[in-house]
């Protein structure tokens, strides 16, 4: 009986590792049920989810299916928070905390494998993931490296250096997957240094192409700038993946802070293409044009967060749009081919800006400048909005995202000429924090829901009428995104950490989310469940 | 860039404290710190050494704090300070000069090489730091400060200079005072109820049952789904919330908030220039 067992295992297990399969590219483009291959899920950033098997009728039925928990003997001097959204390419789960990647498998939560970077250092203060095509997996490390490994095994491929750990760069970003383009972005905000955007060969790693965010001595741009000096060490990070329109072949990258980060007297100008949302060819690395969310920044509000593609009637006229909920409290729509502003709108009270100029871009109050004895600024240096991913629902027409109404003083501490790294700090204080749902079309806060405490969460939206969030209190929460009510909530170990998942296996929609240091998944618990998932599923065959 | 989720969602209500004392600190040294986790650490006493040797021998071409001059490279960002540890990086041109940018070559001891490096590592670190202390922001109008306590910002209401205020400005130095001001912190920062010292004072909240019963305590925790306190008889309970369980928060910092879409900073610097008048 026992050898039959274990013939019998035996006998199914090439079937197990053929499970393993390579990612079609082609997926990229349109994912199916099963498949979360991208860091957002599609190359559109959205995070709204076709499933409806999980829906505003049955929630109540929803329960953990799993949950995995980091090993405790990985934590020890990393920040072992899952900020990485997990990718799910044949029913494995692949997704990275700083110097670690594991494989678990979907269904169940058990791991397949995990992989260990020994480092050498740079800040480890979190990994937004991973970025698979074929069999190929791509994450980056806080010490400057992106590693390939094989999806099939966990073994490393190949690794190169994308940065300079000397100059106090280090690496956090998903890398995102355009062809035959693995595009990484750098972070680093210490000691004045530019950043830069990288496409690398999926092959061998070599470079193919690099795009510096702050212009280039002699190119437009550069007269936004008072010194080639300033340029050359003006920041701007590409710390959050870029989203993609594959019809215009345009990728969108939300850009980081200029540097010196708070002190700007030795880099008067706007200061581009920091805090800017550009559209880049990803074959060549060339920009086609910019749009500046924050001119000039001097609170460290990078404008990295998703440029959100869309397409809707404004005015009667169907439009490629592209919307953005910036760490500056504006949220913005652009045109997607043009980068022409459609609409501005503050998304939260604050108190920085002294209006709108005629290009659509707020326009900074210098009283609000830190100052040596402070400045009192809303929103703090943590932003308006995050790196968070927000969700748009063409549903409901309304865009979410997790925002804080925050007061901090800001410092100004050196006062030379030429201020060197931060040149000053914010010190505070006072927070409140809500889920906001806009309307994109007008840029109108339709609902508003505070929470109690402080704090932001990634979001998820779905076809089954069902919103996604954490609250500040360490709860897995769903609304109804049309209203904001909430529909169901369960107790976590920690808050939501990340960016919540939705797929469907074997005919049950699961739901996944980091907390801390635990992966969670749900699913409809029982019969209800079950049978409601298979007649989704059956519906959607008979469709 | 660095964002530090300022959460804890064990005690929501102490969020507003912890975050009023909160130092965005680089950790130091080794995994996790900025920049590769060799680098050196930095003996003071050797880099106040190093900094009398580049003040005779260095200061001249690439300015006093290292930041570069007309003649002499900024050594803050340079490469090969970022690539030094303990001066081999360093101590290499130093000996050989750079002719071609008219730098000379200058006989140093191998312990003033190092002493050296150990300046301009001093040096990067105090810019990269996060921590520099405000310069002054002591520099309002008493005499305005004191009417706007007593007229606008209503603070009278609850504070007295010769109450609770009495000789606050020799207990808090001026950025605490001002920071405690702004961003009063909440129960859980400051030192425990039972200690004898004056911590913050808790947050009240009255829960009011479906059959009209009241109860009123100290605040212990309140989100969406559950509600927390301490009775008078120090009897922790709490209550799943609901359509019928109402709930009502008295926070006594709710003015100091209030007042944060109000003030200018020039009233702020008036409040903190007149605080710092109660010695």
């Amino acid at each position: 009986m026992k050898s039959v067992s274990i013939a019998v295992m035996l006998a199914l297990l090439p079937l197990r590792l053929a499970a393993q399969e390579p990612l079609d590219p082609a997926l990229l483009l349109k994912p199916p049920a099963d498949a979360w291959p991208t860091y957002n899920g599609d190359y559109s950033g959205r995070r709204f989810s076709p499933l409806t098997a999980v829906n505003a009728k049955n929630i109540d039925a929803l329960g953990l299916a799993w949950a995995f928990r980091l090993p405790s003997d990985n934590r020890s001097g990393a920040s072992t928070s899952i900020k990485a959204t997990p990718l799910l390419v044949h029913g494995i789960l692949y997704f990275a905390v700083p110097d670690h990647v594991w494989a678990v498998d979907a269904r169940s939560g058990r791991e397949v494998w995990h992989y260990r970077w020994e480092s050498k250092g740079g800040i480890h203060i979190g990994n937004r993931g991973v970025g698979i095509t074929g069999n190929w997996l791509f994450f980056e490390t806080p010490d400057c490296h992106l590693v390939s490994l094989d999806i099939r095994t966990g073994k490393e491929r190949w690794r190169q250096e994308i940065c300079d750990l000397n100059q106090y760069y280090y690496g956090s970003v998903a890398p995102v997957i355009i062809r035959n383009h693995v595009i990484v972005g750098v972070s680093g905000d210490d000691l004045d240094i530019a950043g830069y955007l990288e496409s690398r060969d999926p092959e061998t790693g070599a470079l193919q192409w690099r795009w510096s965010v702050p212009a280039r001595p002699g190119e437009p741009g550069a007269e936004s700038w008072p010194s080639e000096d300033a340029m050359l060490h003006g920041g701007g990070m590409t710390w959050v993946p870029s989203t993609y329109d594959p019809d215009l072949n345009l990728m969108y990258l939300g850009t980081g802070n200029p540097q010196p980060v708070l002190a700007g007297k030795g880099r008067a100008g706007d200061n581009l293409y920091t805090e800017s949302i550009v559209a880049l060819n990803p074959d060549t690395g060339k920009l086609v044009w910019y749009f500046q969310s924050s001119p000039h920044d001097t609170h460290d509000w990078d404008a990295v967060q998703t440029p959100v593609l869309f397409d809707s009637e404004i005015d009667g006229r169907p439009r490629k749009l592209l919307a953005q909920a910036s760490r500056n409290g504006y949220f913005f729509v652009l045109d997607r081919a043009t980068g022409k502003n459609v609409l501005t709108k503050p998304f939260i009270k604050t108190n920085w800006a002294r209006g709108i100029d005629s290009k659509g871009q707020p326009m900074p109050d210098p009283a609000k400048e830190p100052s040596p004895a402070g400045t009192l600024v809303s929103p703090s240096s943590d932003g308006a909005s995050n790196w968070y991913p927000p969700s748009l629902n063409p549903q409901t027409g309304l865009f979410y995202v997790s925002t804080n109404r925050s007061f901090s003083m800001f410092y100004l501490t050196d006062l030379a000429d030429k201020p060197q790294g931060w040149g000053g700090n914010d010190r505070g204080g006072y927070g409140e924090s809500y889920l906001q749902a806009i309307d994109y079309r007008t840029g109108a806060v339709k609902w508003s829901h505070r929470w109690y405490g402080r704090g932001l969460s990634g979001l998820l939206s779905t076809a089954g009428g069902l919103l996604f969030s954490g609250d500040t209190a360490g709860h897995f929460v769903a609304l109804n995104p049309s209203t904001g009510d909430i529909l169901w909530h369960t107790g976590l170990t920690a808050n939501i950490s990340n960016g919540p998942i939705t797929y469907e296996l074997d005919g049950r929609q699961y739901v996944v989310v980091g907390a801390g240091d635990t992966l969670y998944a749900f699913w409809m618990i029982g019969d209800r469940g079950e049978s409601g998932a298979r007649k989704a599923a059956d519906d959607r065959r008979s469709r | 860039m660095r964002w530090s989720q300022v959460i804890s969602w064990a005690a929501v209500f102490a969020l507003t404290a912890t975050a009023a004392v909160t130092t965005r600190a680089n950790a130091g040294q080794g995994i996790g710190a900025p920049g590769p986790a060799d680098k050196p650490t930095v003996d003071p006493v050797k880099a106040a050494a190093g900094k009398n040797t580049f003040v005779q021998n260095c200061a001249f071409c690439h300015g006093l704090d290292a930041s570069g001059g007309e003649r002499g490279g900024d050594l803050i960002r340079s490469l090969i300070v970022a690539r030094d540890r303990k001066g081999e990086e360093i101590g290499k041109i130093v000996a050989a000069g750079i002719p071609a940018k008219g730098m000379p070559p200058f006989t140093l001891t191998p312990a003033q090489i190092e002493e050296l490096s150990q300046f301009l590592h001093q040096r990067v670190a105090e810019k990269a730091s996060r921590n520099a202390k405000p310069i002054n922001i002591v520099v309002g109008d008493a005499a305005a400060g004191e009417a706007y306590f007593n007229g606008e910002g209503g603070c009278r209401a609850c504070h007295s200079p010769t109450g609770d205020l009495a000789h606050v400005a020799t207990r808090f130095a001026p950025q605490d005072l001002q920071l405690r001001m702004l961003f009063p912190p909440r129960p859980g920062a400051g030192p425990p109820i039972d200690s004898g010292q004056r911590g913050p004072a808790p947050t009240q909240i009255t829960v009011t049952l479906p059959g009209g019963e009241q109860v009123r305590g100290v605040l212990v925790r309140i989100d969406d789904f559950a509600v927390a306190l301490k009775d008078a008889n120090g009897s922790y309970r709490s209550w799943t919330r609901s359509p019928d369980v109402k709930v009502d928060v008295q926070d006594p910092r709710a003015a100091h908030y209030a007042l944060l879409d109000k003030y200018t900073d020039r009233d702020i610097q008036n409040l903190v220039a007149y605080l710092e008048t109660l010695k």
